[in-house]
Parts: C-alpha cells; sequence; structure tokens
C-alpha cells in the first residue's frame, strides 16, 4: 500500500510540476488582469459602487480558465508520455496500467485544482477588498463542486485521449463542456421544438451528456443567494464523482488494450 | 549456476497481418551481455517490448526471472532505457530520478543516495541542475542509463543505446556498460552498431523477418576465419549463413 | 528568478490596462458621449450582432435587477421579497401573473420524466427571490452602459438607464446626463425625447423651456409614423400629456387644439384624449 502510494504520490508530483512549469497559467493570469482590472476601475455612465458585474465577469473567466486548464492537464496527460515515449521507460517499471492511469489522473486533478483554487483565492479576496464576503459557505461549496466539474473534465479528456486524437479530443471537450454550461438545461425545451432524429438526439444528450451547469454556483455567488442545500450539493457532487469514475472505467479499458 | 535472466520460447507477434516477430526463441543468461542485431524493421523493437511487458506476444511464451512480464513485480528486476525518450523537459535529471525512484516504490532517502552514485557513475553531477530540455543527446542517454539503473536492477535492456551519440560519448557510455557487465547485471542490448555489440558483448542475436538467424557467443568470431562481427552479420543476413 | 517576466508581464499589463482605464474615465467625466467610438469599432467588429449583444446585456440587467434570477420558472414556489425584505406589491402581482403563464407553459411542457430537474432547480434557484432598489440598483448600470456601448441604438438600454438613475437611484443628474447622451445619439428616436423632457423635469436640474422642447420633439416624430410600437404609444401620449398640462398653464388654447388634433390622429380613444377635450374646453369656457 505504502509502495503504491508512492507511486500516486510521483505521479501527483510530476503533473503539479508539470503545470506550474509551463508559462500557461502565467499567461492566463497575465490575460485575467488585463480584463480584470479595467473593469474594476470602471465607472459606468460615471456610476460608482457596481460590483457584481465585476464578480461575474471575474468568476465567468475562472470558469473558462479551469476548463481550459483541466482539459489542458487531463488532454496532455497520456498523449504527451506517448509523443514523447516517455511511457515506455514509465510502464517497464513496477507499475500496472492500471496505477499509472489512477496515478496520473490523480495528479491531473491535484494539478487542475491547485490552479482553481489559485484562481478562488484570488477572487475571494478581490471580493472581500470590495467589501464582498469573502470567505462563506457558499464560496466553500461553489469551491467544492467546481473541483467536481474539473476532475469530471480531466476524466473525460484523458477518457478521450484514448480514442481520439490530442487535437480532436480537446477541441471535442472545448465544445461540448461549455455548451452544457450554458445550455444544458434548456435541451429539453429544443428537443421540444426539433422533430425526428434532431428531438431524440437532444432528449438522449440531456439524459446522457454531463450536465456542467450542475456545478456553477456563480448566480449564488454573485447575487448573495447563499449556500444550496446539503442534499442538493451532495446529489450534484455525487453526479459528478460517479461520471468521472464511468469515464476513468472506460479509459482504464482502452488504456488496457492498447498496444504500445 | 547459469540460470537464465529471460527467455522467450516460439514468440510470435502479429499487427493485422504483419508478422513482426515469427517464432522466435531466445534467452539470455544471469550475468551475459548480449547484443540483438538486425536491419530496420527486423523485429527488435518489438522483441524487446514483449520482453519488458509493453507488448503482449499473438503466440509463443516470454518468462522474465521465471515470471510474466506483464506482472509489475517482476518488471522491478528490469531497467529499461529506450531508443529516444525526451523524459520530461521540465524536469532537471534529480527531478526525473526522484520521479521514477517514486514510481519503483523507493523511499525518499534511498532515491537521493542512489540519485549523487548514479550522478556521478553517469557523469552528470555538474549538470544535475539543468532542466532536461537543455541536455544533448549524449546527456540524454546517460540520465536514460540513470533512470534504468535507479531501482539496481538485475537486468539492463537497451534500445539502441549508441544511436546518435559522438565518438567521445560512445567511449564514455561503452565504459558504463562494461562497469555494469562487471558488477554482475546481465545486458540487453539492440544495436546498429557492430563495432561497439563487439566490443561489448558476450553474445550476438540476429533477427531478420522476424526470425533470430543467428544467437551465439562473439568469442568464437576471432577463431572461425571470418573475421570480425561485420563480416559474420553480412554473412548471416546475406548469404543466409546460420550457425 | 525564472518567473520574474512573466511577473513583469503581468504587472505591465495591468499598469497598462489601469493606464486605458483611467483615460476612459476622464473621458467619461468629459461627458463624451457614449458609445461613440465603442459603437463605430463594435459595428466594424460584430456588425449587426451587436444588438443581439446588446439586448442580451439589456437582459442580464433584468436578471440582474430580479436578483440573478434569469429563469423565470425558479421563481416557482419561492418566497418572493421586495429590497431589504419588504414585499411589493406590484410585483407580486406582477409575478403571480408570470407564474400562472408558466404553469401554463408547465402543463404545456410535460415532456416526460426529468431526471435532472431536481438538482438544478436546487442549484439554480434562490430560496428567496429579490429585488434591486435604491442603491443598490447601481448594479444594473454596467450592463446598460455595455448595451448603450455595444449598439449606441438601443434604445431600451437608454431608457432603462435613465428610470434606474432617476427612480432608483434618485440621482437627477446623472439621469439627466444619460438622456441627453442617448438623444444625441438617437435623435429619430420618440422615447428617448420623451425621456429627455422627463429628465429636464427633474427638480434639481430642472429646465421648462428645455423640457418642453423635447416632448414637442417626441411629438413632431410621430408625424409620418405610420405603426407605433408600444414603447413610442407610451412616450408619445406621455409627451403629449406634459405639453396639454403647460399649454393649459399657459391658457394657450390653439396649442391644446394641436394637440388634440395630435392625439387623435395616433389613438382617438385614448384617455389623453378625453383629457386634452376635457382641458381644451375647460380652457374655452373659461372668461
Amino acid at each position: 500500500m505504502r509502495r503504491r502510494l508512492r507511486r500516486i504520490g510521483a505521479l501527483v508530483r510530476l503533473s503539479l510540476l508539470e503545470l506550474w512549469r509551463r508559462n500557461d497559467l502565467f499567461a492566463l493570469l497575465v490575460l485575467a488582469l488585463a480584463l480584470l482590472v479595467p473593469l474594476s476601475l470602471a465607472r459606468p455612465f460615471g456610476t460608482a459602487g457596481a460590483t457584481r458585474f465585476y464578480d461575474d465577469a471575474a468568476l465567468l473567466l475562472v470558469w473558462g480558465y479551469s476548463i481550459f486548464v483541466s482539459l489542458g492537464v487531463g488532454a496532455r496527460l497520456f498523449p504527451g508520455e506517448f509523443a514523447s515515449r516517455s511511457i515506455y521507460p514509465l510502464l517497464a517499471k513496477p507499475v500496472s496500467r492500471g496505477e499509472l492511469l489512477a496515478g496520473k489522473y490523480v495528479g491531473g486533478v491535484v494539478a487542475a485544482w491547485s490552479a482553481l483554487a489559485f484562481f478562488y483565492a484570488l477572487w475571494a479576496v478581490s471580493s472581500a477588498l470590495r467589501g464582498g464576503d469573502g470567505l462563506s459557505l457558499c464560496l466553500l461549496q461553489a469551491f467544492a463542486l467546481h473541483a467536481v466539474f474539473s476532475a469530471l473534465v480531466v476524466a473525460a479528456a484523458v477518457a478521450g485521449s484514448f480514442l481520439l486524437t490530442p487535437s480532436a479530443n480537446a477541441t471535442l471537450l472545448a465544445i461540448l463542456f461549455p455548451a452544457m454550461l450554458f445550455f444544458g438545461r434548456r435541451l429539453p425545451e429544443f428537443a421540444e421544438g426539433a422533430r425526428g432524429p434532431v428531438r431524440l438526439l437532444a432528449r438522449a444528450a440531456y439524459w446522457i451528456a454531463p450536465h456542467a451547469e450542475f456545478f456553477d454556483m456563480r448566480q449564488r455567488l454573485v447575487h448573495g443567494w447563499g449556500g444550496v442545500d446539503p442534499a442538493v450539493f451532495l446529489a450534484a457532487a455525487g453526479y459528478g464523482i460517479a461520471y468521472a469514475l464511468l469515464l476513468l472505467l472506460l479509459a482504464r479499458f482502452l488504456f488496457e488494450r492498447k498496444s504500445l | 549456476m547459469n540460470e537464465n535472466v529471460f527467455e522467450l520460447s516460439g514468440v510470435c507477434r502479429s499487427f493485422g497481418a504483419l508478422k513482426a516477430v515469427d517464432d522466435l526463441t531466445l534467452s539470455l543468461a544471469r550475468g551475459e551481455v548480449t547484443g540483438f542485431l538486425g536491419t530496420n524493421g527486423a523485429g527488435k523493437t518489438t522483441t524487446i517490448k514483449m520482453l519488458i511487458g509493453l507488448l503482449r506476444p499473438t503466440s509463443g511464451t516470454v518468462r522474465l526471472f521465471g515470471g510474466d512480464p506483464a506482472d509489475a513485480a517482476t518488471r522491478a528486476r528490469i531497467g529499461y532505457m529506450p531508443e529516444t525518450a525526451y523524459y520530461y523537459p521540465y524536469l532537471n535529471v534529480r527531478e526525473l530520478l526522484a520521479f521514477y525512484g517514486g514510481v519503483c516504490g523507493m523511499d525518499r532517502r534511498t532515491v537521493r543516495s542512489r540519485t549523487e552514485e548514479l550522478l556521478e557513475e553517469v557523469e552528470l553531477a555538474d549538470a544535475a541542475r539543468r532542466p532536461l530540455r537543455t541536455y544533448s543527446k549524449g546527456m540524454l542517454q546517460r540520465a536514460g542509463i540513470a533512470q534504468a539503473l535507479l531501482h539496481d536492477p538485475d537486468l539492463l535492456v537497451l534500445d539502441e543505446p549508441f544511436t546518435g551519440l559522438d565518438p567521445l560519448a560512445r567511449i564514455h557510455f561503452r565504459n558504463l556498460l562494461r562497469r555494469l557487465r562487471d558488477r554482475g547485471k546481465s545486458i540487453f542490448f539492440s544495436s546498429h552498431e557492430l563495432g561497439e555489440t563487439e566490443l561489448l558483448c558476450d553474445h550476438v542475436a540476429i533477427m531478420k523477418r522476424g526470425r533470430c538467424i543467428y544467437h551465439g557467443p562473439v568469442d568464437r568470431l576471432a577463431g572461425d576465419g571470418r573475421g570480425n562481427l561485420e563480416r559474420l552479420f553480412l554473412d548471416v543476413l546475406e548469404k543466409g549463413v546460420v550457425a | 528568478m525564472r518567473r520574474l517576466p512573466a511577473i513583469c508581464g503581468a504587472a505591465g499589463a495591468a499598469a497598462a490596462a489601469a493606464l486605458c482605464a483611467g483615460l476612459l474615465a476622464r473621458a467619461d467625466a468629459a461627458r463624451r458621449p457614449q458609445g461613440l467610438e465603442g459603437g463605430d469599432l463594435l459595428a466594424v467588429l460584430l456588425g449587426d450582432a451587436r444588438k443581439d449583444l446588446a439586448g442580451a446585456m439589456v437582459r442580464e440587467a433584468d436578471s440582474y435587477f430580479h436578483g440573478g434570477v434569469s429563469d423565470m420558472h425558479d421563481l416557482h414556489h419561492h418566497h418572493h421579497e421586495h429590497g431589504e425584505g419588504e414585499t411589493c406589491e406590484e410585483c407580486e402581482k406582477e409575478h403571480d401573473r408570470d407564474e400562472h403563464e408558466h404553469e401554463d407553459e408547465d402543463d404545456h411542457e410535460s415532456h416526460g420524466p426529468d431526471p435532472w430537474r431536481w438538482i438544478n432547480a436546487g442549484i439554480r434557484a434562490p430560496e428567496v427571490h429579490r429585488h434591486l432598489d435604491g442603491e443598490r440598483s447601481v448594479e444594473l448600470m454596467p450592463w446598460f452602459w455595455a448595451a448603450a456601448r455595444a449598439d449606441p441604438h438601443n434604445v431600451e438600454a437608454w431608457g432603462s438607464a435613465f428610470h434606474v438613475a432617476l427612480r432608483m437611484l434618485k440621482d437627477e443628474e446623472l439621469a439627466l446626463r444619460i438622456a441627453e447622451e442617448g438623444r444625441h445619439l438617437n435623435p429619430s428616436s420618440i422615447e428617448l425625447a420623451d425621456t429627455l423632457g422627463q429628465a429636464y423635469r427633474a427638480e434639481a436640474v430642472r429646465d421648462d423651456a428645455k423640457a418642453e422642447e423635447a416632448f414637442r420633439a417626441a411629438v413632431e416624430l410621430v408625424r409620418g409614423r405610420e405603426a407605433l410600437n408600444e414603447g413610442e404609444y407610451v412616450a408619445f401620449f406621455d409627451a403629449l400629456s406634459h405639453l396639454a398640462e403647460s399649454a393649459r398653464e399657459r391658457g394657450d388654447s390653439p396649442a391644446l387644439s394641436a394637440l388634440l388634433e395630435a392625439a387623435r390622429r395616433v389613438a382617438p380613444d385614448h384617455p389623453t384624449v378625453l383629457f386634452v377635450a376635457r382641458e381644451l374646453d375647460a380652457l374655452r369656457a373659461a372668461p
């Protein structure tokens, strides 16, 4: 057990180092500052005191970045190893493919979470400085659900990387998750208005596709609605975890059968 | 006792219609150094991948230290260096070895002391802080051998270890492998470098179109009238003379 | 140390952004007509899509007004509060109406079982439905501003911003500034002409002559128009009733008569027509 934990620990460290030594995050941070600093100084029609639009925009950026980072990390976990052939010495070590998948997945998720925690901390500090709640139950719930979402995206990217080319995988998921985030709950209405196979597809998508919107508590944070009911919170988190586990099972099935 | 570290018997591996390895029977005795020769596409890398558990044979059996190479515990006794691996360019060699040590389940203290020993051994101590992306091909090969040796394996499997090395790096690398041989490590390496192979190996195995057409000791070469390994290689491949 | 360039870059970008924001704020302070430059740039970049963008921003402002609720389905069975928790009869009526409408839709929208509705409703629906009011209404302004920047001809954005400034923020100067800019950018808008008239009637910035000029412009703009939308219709009669009141105060029966004629042309049965007619009769009957 201890050896297994060491293996997973090593893979987690590797993913963290990879994420934080690339310049992606710092580029994102610069971009965020370039967008948010003018927003924070804006005085629409010469008025002062509006903060919700800023919180809203900043959280939207956090969501965009988290999808970008989670997809980037998840979609690179295995294709990067295959492309550089570093998968060979790794699999020649006393580590099974299942352990490697679990370790790299946990590493990817921890790396994505570290970026997410960083962005949420920045948001909470900036919100508190402008008179917001700072740390609250709602913020903790929002972070936790967002973290589950991030784990789901990484799992989808890992599973997709065994089925599709890296660019196809990243592109497909970069469309799927934002689409579900913004339009997922509208699918039944869309299905109602559609006909034939499109209607069936929309209904099937509503049942099957990963519901990113379950994890989105931006409105609650921005408009001060407070935390969600614990039962709803657990249901949403459970949905995300179960979905991620299913995707990981699929990934393991594909990885075990992959010829190297 | 001349226990075999690995045994391949009647091994075949196909990729669709292509038979990459055909009825291969090969073994390596403990403490032996065997060069694995053949033209491009002869089946050397496929054989090595089956040997270290990356590929399963279509038929036949592969035994590594008496066990199945697909079993992770069996692989704890091998060290493998691929032909070209870029490893992780954002790590330095110490971090690389710490990572592989962790993957092998080694504790931190052991990894640290082995790392220092190996960096001296492969002459990378001075470049230990530099990220791997700044390393030359020769330095990457030495980092590769260091990761392969980290957990002190009994068998080293090296895929084309001399490819792309300059003459000085070759000499360093050859000397390193000799020191390992002298310490009793079994070494199995594929190569196109016949001169290096002749200088290092006890045995050679020559592959042609997936089949092993020669497997025997190198020291027979000097006295059998053929002159050198290059001549043997040509005879075997072109005239089909099989020992 | 290896992160130094990135940190310097971030600091530089932030400083540049702050400088830009400062310059923009200064330009705002100089009462630059809002939306002209941005409008031109966006027109090039987005074409007609900027109209949709502006519409989306106005809808976002509406969602902000409802405390962040953008989907009225979510309001079902939730307690409804106004401002800091007081109930608002008008809003209650409005949402009762909304709810009845949506109940009908629900009957219509029985698409079969929805496994996710409960989670979605739990995440998306507030336990209490609140409205922004008072000083907190300033939260609406960025959306109206952005809508007016995206499409300077979005009359609803200008009109709503004016309404929030005047009625909710009680900032009459701000309301006048918005009305002036809106009218400047939309000289053919009946609603914004009426809005400007209303702005000049506010106590702190009262200027009856300018108000009348604006109301007159609103009434004049109706001439030659075949049909009016609901907003224009309301604005026309609002401007007309202000002009009628002013004419009655001056005892100007020809003006009142002309207004009555104009009102009859648009809607002969409108209460304002009856009101103006009564005023005219009273004026004529007076010694």
